[in-house]
């Protein structure tokens, strides 16, 4: 197994929580804070830290609205976020596929 | 760091976004059309004086039926609106920790009616299709909302409860009650309820 493929994993979404927003975000066109918070079952802070750090990375954007007059926080994965998670997909695909050619 | 590890990260994102993609929103408007269809069953019900035994496990069959019917239209429409699929694994994981338990309902519905009238228990089937029904949900909340497991227990147990009144602790008062009012106190009610808290609270809160 080839050790520069660990290297090359994107260290902001090599993290398991940001990996799980990520993730779910890559399912959904977009999704509020509440529902990754309930799904993920990660506390207010949790969620707020994590999503700022993929924002500063660019690879989630974050919107904010009033909803039936409460405040509405939306979150999207960027294009480029997209393209970060869809490299860090294809880097974990490799790294099984050299182990299981490795067998 | 090994494969295995890779592995299992990969299996992480493929069941989160799974998850993520299943009608979490129309959740609310199912249960809240459930409970309203539970409702207004039981006005109809009581308004035509269909009151007898001989009526009861058909009556709520079909209105179970109509609802089924209804939700799934609801999830459709709300796939559609989203831009989802609507027959999608996730959706089907839910569809089949559904089934067995509404099979089961269904088939305590159908010996009901093949029961002769006199022998026919209207509360004790409506305490049974609460354990069955809490069953279900508490079965789908593995894959949705964790709040659907708890009220899965919830009915679970007040269907026991119902069944352990009416056998062992008051069985005479229970005589008294009509069944389609029952009916939409536990699943007319009860679903309407878990509506307007899903509505209420499942809608984002500000982030900081």
């Amino acid at each position: 197994m080839n050790p520069e493929s660990f290297q090359q994993l994107d260290k902001v979404i090599h993290e398991k929580s940001r990996m799980a927003i990520m993730s779910m975000l890559a399912a959904s066109p977009q999704l509020s804070f509440t529902e990754l918070r309930d799904t993920l079952n990660m506390t207010d802070g949790n969620v707020t830290t994590h999503i700022r750090t993929l924002q500063k990375a660019g690879y989630v954007a974050v919107a904010k609205s009033f909803q039936d007059n409460r405040p509405l926080t939306t979150c999207a994965l960027t294009a480029e976020g997209r393209n970060a998670f869809q490299g860090y997909v294809n880097l974990l695909e490799g790294i099984v596929q050299q182990a299981k050619q490795g067998e | 760091m090994s494969a295995n590890w890779a592995e299992d990260n990969l299996q992480t994102i493929r069941t989160l976004m799974e998850r993520a993609s299943v009608y979490r929103r129309a959740l609310a408007p199912v249960s809240m059309a459930a409970g309203g269809m539970g409702l207004i069953a039981a006005v109809v019900a009581e308004g035509a004086g269909w009151t007898t035994e001989s009526h009861f496990a058909f009556y709520w069959l079909a209105v179970a039926f109509l609802t089924g019917t209804a939700a799934l239209g609801l999830i459709r429409r709300q796939a559609v609106k989203a831009g989802e699929e609507f027959w999608s694994p996730p959706a089907r994981r839910v569809a089949r920790a559904l089934l067995p338990m509404f099979m089961a309902g269904l088939g305590l519905g159908v010996l009901e009616v093949l029961t002769p009238v006199a022998s026919r228990d209207s509360i004790r089937l409506v305490a049974l299709w609460m354990i069955l029904y809490g069953g279900a949900l508490h079965s789908a909340g593995f894959f949705m909302r964790r709040g659907l497991k708890l009220l899965g227990c919830a009915y679970v147990i007040g269907g026991l409860g119902i069944l352990l009144s009416k056998l062992v602790i008051t069985p005479g008062a229970w005589v008294k009650v009509e069944p389609h009012w029952l009916m939409a106190a536990a699943f007319g009610l009860g679903n309407m309820i878990y509506g307007i808290y899903l509505k209420v609270t499942a809608e984002p809160l500000e982030t900081e």
